[in-house]
């Protein structure tokens, strides 16, 4: 300040000012490096080390998350095997078509109850190949459901097939069958780059998005679809409704983390860019001996409960007959094997074959006041010959039972005229349970994300969202070291990529040449993936003053790196250079 | 703390001329002026030796200010790196800086400033008692100080611009020969500018939102954070403080009196006011931290904050008393002392205000406010004076005094480079012809080389020398 300007200030009361302004916010140069042009840049290390960081997440809130994100942070798999002392989401939903009221069902769902119901009395073996029985039973003084009864080993009024054997034969059939029940998503690594990995056999995998819409996203998820040329027409339609977070659901995740990105470069116009640091601290991001580290609060308690989910199982579109043949052994020729495993008619045939491969019967009827038997039948292994003495008609043709099976209930499904095609069922279930209580969840989802941490990163990513341009390298100095050696630049990786509001990446992880080399046409590559701090997957090099890198961004240019001065333990200078187009 | 620094020096400044500290002005009037002197500068020292005025008079003229100020600071507690973020207690044994401990460069500021005055008296005859009209103009306040903007000071200050002026209309009655009472009442503008580096660390809002919900960080942030989080490069942000004004009344009065031939007596009061300063400020935070790491958290700076800044304060209270003797027409002396009470002066709070500010996520406001602690002492100085006329027309003087120091160890620092003073003065007063008088005289203010360990969480540890030399000419007319 010049001396006039000082007396002015103390003698004029100077209104203006006497200080000299602030410099003005410098303006980041975003013009590419132009083929020998160079710009020289500040890297600084900084840790912001937050302990038992918290953070708290409403329903709102990862509901507001990236579809992405949601979708992608895998919960627990919804354990649905039938279980006689507990039973399951799939057990309750058969035992509630069963006690449904007939008149509120479809035609088609009407019959499927029916034929949950059906017991060797009641089946209505008109139209089927068994037809003969209802004329010659008669003659022998006997029902033609004892007869049915007798050879499957079940009393007259007994099912056929047991809810808990329809409830397998439809888990293993339909919903084990469909894509997205057989996958689920978790952390994309070198060894699964799709990061999908396979569901518990009888098991629906939830995510946290499933969750925090009240499952909503079920009929999506278990509805139609075609993967890969397999199609799937899904079993879970129409709109669903839980009951599993209260509106005063709180998920709360303490971490201990450095939660500043990581500085580094965009090399085309060398400017600065962050990288989030999370994904690489994950090994150390939770401490699972804090019992508080996880804490989900306001799950309804109880037993979580399906207010409404429509339940399908698809008909083929024509009559199947069952088959003729033993062969092959213990399952049969007829066509319905060769059927999608999802269809009604394969279901049926799965559980006839669970329900009578091991049945044997052999018995006889002898007509009223006559010894010698009449007719006979055999059962061996499920599968049925029956014997006619004496012409009195013509027995069926020896096949397996759930042969016959398959054909009673093919008959019986289309009672009342529904044409072939048109038998397929979707059953409206309303507040089934689904045998998991809250604290069940709470102790699987932690034992699940316990044992597997790096599914909560992409959440952890999102939460501390701070990546910034699209940087090609960060500096990083190993957390404990004091010595001044010990620099580094790593080059990115793909999950070192930004994400955008929806989640996904900002940008194609599209190197051709990842990494630090020591010559211009990247041939010699100086950096490694030696392990620091836990980080074995970043290709890094140690830096020395004085030294020259060669490396090149994401479109294919190659840069030079002279490696400047430390002004300060946690700063380092570097010259950047283009040297190729 | 920018809102310390400036509150500091307008305090310090305000102190007066006989306690005169940091850099303001020794002396209002001419080196003689005083409360027990009749010159037309008493509108500022007592307005009742104005009744002893028999002409109209006027005074002008002012001082120039020199001034050296020195510190050397000498950080004797334990920091963490200057490049580190360590935000509580303990910080890692490897983010330690043992060379940031122990004595940092010397810094100095040299400021030069000119402090006017104009005065005059009009005496009224009322019936058989005598009133005195006058008005003053002056400023006894005038700080500029200009420090390295890099040196270990810039925390407290990097430089600072603080002028104020008065204009104060008394009235003054003289009851008797003996006797005489006045008032006046002054009208104060101020006006300040002030830089230095604001260290956020020492932010009480910044630490309570780390603490609260989302960050939820234990730390040791605040007014009283220790040294080992403080000083740190990402969170020590460059402030101005512009074109700060403020406007203040206040009044004076005073009693003289002249009880036997040669004796003059002096007592005045100078009552305190609020001052108020009301500016812009402007906050560098161009720094990923403040502006995008954290903005998930609901951190997130303009680069440039800009916005309203209001700093107020109180003028303490003084008490001045002045007994002057001439023992002849050759030889005369006197002595003057001051009470302050700078024991008013608990805190300061100062107020910034832009909607630049507002963090609503982490619950920081558009507006803070700063409570810092001054805990200053009342200060007592004391002044004799030797007067001889070797001439008729030639008053030749002498002054020596002591002012003790407002600041205690624990808030010193560099915005007020405070200590007990010793003073010496010399002066000249020449008379021409019957109505015209020339004044001018040197005075020089040094503190005791001040040595400071004491200081709240290390602030302002570290040696203080000050000294200052005022040069003044006046001419007086009488009419």
């Amino acid at each position: 300040m010049s001396a006039t300007r000082w007396i002015l200030c103390a003698m004029a009361f100077a209104v203006g000012g006497c200080l000299q302004d602030l410099p003005p916010v410098p303006e980041a140069d975003h013009t590419p490096l132009a083929v020998g042009e160079s710009r020289q840049v500040e890297l600084r290390y900084l840790r912001f080390d937050v302990v038992n960081y918290e953070k708290t997440l409403t329903r709102a809130d990862i509901l507001a998350l990236p579809a992405a994100t949601r979708s992608r942070l895998w919960l627990l798999d919804l354990d649905l095997r039938n279980n006689a002392r507990a039973p399951r989401l799939l057990d309750n939903s058969i035992a509630a078509i069963r006690a449904a009221d007939p008149s509120t069902l479809t035609p088609a769902a009407r019959n499927l109850q029916r034929l949950l119901a059906m017991t060797p009395d009641t089946a209505d073996l008109q139209g089927t190949s068994l037809a003969q029985l209802i004329s010659l039973a008669p003659l022998l003084g006997i029902a033609p459901g004892q007869v049915l009864g007798d050879m499957m080993n079940v009393g007259v009024d007994r099912e056929f097939i047991t809810p808990d054997v329809i409830a397998q034969a439809i888990l293993e059939n339909v919903i084990a069958t469909h894509p997205n029940a057989r996958t689920r998503p978790g952390p994309v690594t070198a060894d699964n780059p799709r990061g999908l990995y396979p569901v518990a056999p009888g098991a629906l995998p939830v995510t946290l998005e499933d969750a925090a819409s009240d499952f909503a996203t079920l009929s999506q998820r278990f509805g139609p679809v075609s993967v890969d040329g397999v199609y799937h027409p899904g079993f879970i339609t129409g709109e669903v409704r839980a009951r599993v977070l209260t509106d005063a659901f709180r998920m709360k995740v303490r971490a201990n983390a450095n939660a500043l990105p990581y500085r580094g470069l965009d090399l085309t116009d060398a400017s600065d860019g962050a990288v989030n640091p999370i994904a690489s601290q994950i090994g150390g991001l939770f401490d699972f001996t804090d019992p508080n580290w996880l804490q989900l609060e306001g799950l309804v308690p109880g037993e979580a409960r399906i207010d409404a989910m429509t339940f399908r199982v698809v008909e083929w579109d024509g009559f199947v007959r069952g088959g003729r043949s033993p062969i092959p052994t213990a399952q049969g020729d007829s066509a319905a094997w060769t059927l999608p495993p999802w269809t009604l008619e394969r279901v049926l045939m799965t559980a006839g074959q669970r329900a009578f491969a091991m049945s044997n019967a052999n018995i006889a009827y002898a007509a009223p006041g006559r010894t010698d038997a009449l007719f006979r039948a055999r059962v061996t292994n499920g599968w049925q010959e029956l014997f006619v003495e004496g012409g009195l008609g013509s027995p069926p043709a020896p096949s397996y039972l759930w042969d016959i099976l398959l054909e009673v209930a093919q008959v019986r499904l289309h009672d009342g005229g529904l044409a072939e095609g048109m038998a397929g069922v979707e059953v409206a279930l309303r507040d089934v349970r689904t045998g998991v209580d809250a604290a069940t969840l709470e102790r699987t989802i932690r034992h699940n994300l316990e044992a597997d941490p790096a599914a909560l990163s992409e959440l952890a990513t999102s939460l501390i969202d701070n990546s910034a341009g699209a940087t090609d390298f960060y500096y990083y100095r190993p957390r404990a070291s004091t010595s001044p050696d010990d620099d580094y630049l790593y080059f990115v990786n793909e999950g070192d990529i930004g994400r955008g509001r929806d989640g996904n990446p900002t940008r194609m992880y599209r190197y051709r040449n990842v990494g630090f080399y020591s010559d211009m046409g990247l041939t010699r590559r100086v950096s490694t993936t030696t392990a620091i701090d836990g980080d074995a997957d970043h290709q890094k090099v140690r830096l020395r003053t004085g030294m020259t890198l060669y490396c090149a961004d994401d479109d294919g240019r190659t840069y030079r790196l002279d490696v400047g001065a430390k002004p300060s333990l946690n700063r380092r200078r570097i010259t950047v250079t283009r040297v190729g187009s | 703390m920018r809102a310390r620094a400036l509150v500091t020096l307008a305090l310090t400044l305000a102190s007066g001329a006989v306690s005169a500290q940091a850099l303001t002005s020794p002396n209002v009037g001419t080196g003689l002026s005083g409360a027990a002197t009749a010159d037309p500068a008493a509108v500022w020292w007592n307005p009742a030796m104005l009744g002893f005025l028999d002409q109209p008079t006027l005074l002008i003229g002012g001082s120039l200010i020199a001034g050296h100020a020195e510190y050397t600071r000498e950080r004797r507690a334990t920091y963490q790196r200057a490049d580190g973020l360590g935000f509580a207690l303990p910080v890692s044994a490897q983010s330690l800086d043992a060379s940031r401990t122990g004595v940092a460069p010397t810094v100095t500021a040299n400021p030069i400033a000119a402090s006017p005055t104009a005065f005059l008296a009009v005496p009224i005859a009322v019936g058989s008692s005598r009133l005195v009209a006058s008005l003053g103009v002056y400023s006894p306040y005038a700080a500029l100080l200009q420090f390295d903007p890099d040196g270990a000071q810039r925390w407290q200050l990097q430089s600072a611009t603080i002028v104020t002026a008065y204009v104060t209309p008394t009235l003054t009655w003289r009851i008797s020969d003996a006797v005489s009472v006045g008032a006046g009442v002054s009208y104060v503008f101020g006006f300040a500018e002030l830089a230095k580096m604001q260290d956020f660390a020492a932010l009480g809002d910044v630490g309570a939102a780390l603490s609260r919900p989302p960050i939820s960080q234990r730390n040791d942030f605040g007014p009283n954070a220790p040294p080992g989080v403080r000083e740190l490069d990402v969170l020590a942000r460059p402030i101005r403080l512009r074109q700060m004004t403020a406007h203040g009344f206040t009044f004076n009065a005073g009693l003289a009196l002249r009880p036997v031939r040669g004796l003059t007596i002096g007592l005045s009061y100078q009552h305190s006011t609020e001052l108020t300063f009301a500016g812009r400020f402007e906050l560098d935070l161009n720094d990923p931290f403040f502006t995008r790491d954290l903005a998930s958290q609901g951190l997130q700076f303009a680069p440039r904050v800009e916005g309203e800044a209001t700093l107020s304060f109180p003028l303490p209270r003084a008490v001045r008393a002045a007994v002057s003797y001439d023992v002849n027409p050759l030889v005369g002396f006197g002595v003057t002392a001051e009470y302050v009470t700078w024991s008013q002066v608990e805190q300061f709070d100062a107020r910034v205000r832009s909607p630049q500010l507002a963090q609503p996520t982490l619950g920081l406001a558009d507006a803070q406010q700063l409570a810092l602690p001054r805990r200053w002492r009342d200060t007592i100085a004391v002044e004799g004076t030797l007067r001889v006329s070797p001439w008729q027309r030639v008053m030749l003087w002498v002054t020596g005094g002591y002012h003790s120091s407002a600041s205690p160890d624990e808030t010193l620092d560099v915005a007020s480079p405070d200590g007990d003073r010793i003073v010496a003065a010399a002066g000249a007063r020449v008379r021409v012809g019957d109505r015209w008088t020339l004044l001018g005289d040197v005075e020089v203010q040094t503190i005791v080389p001040r040595t400071v360990v004491g200081s709240d969480n290390d602030l302002g540890n570290g040696e203080y020398r000050l000294t200052l030399v005022n040069v003044g000419a006046h001419v007086m007319r009488a009419f």
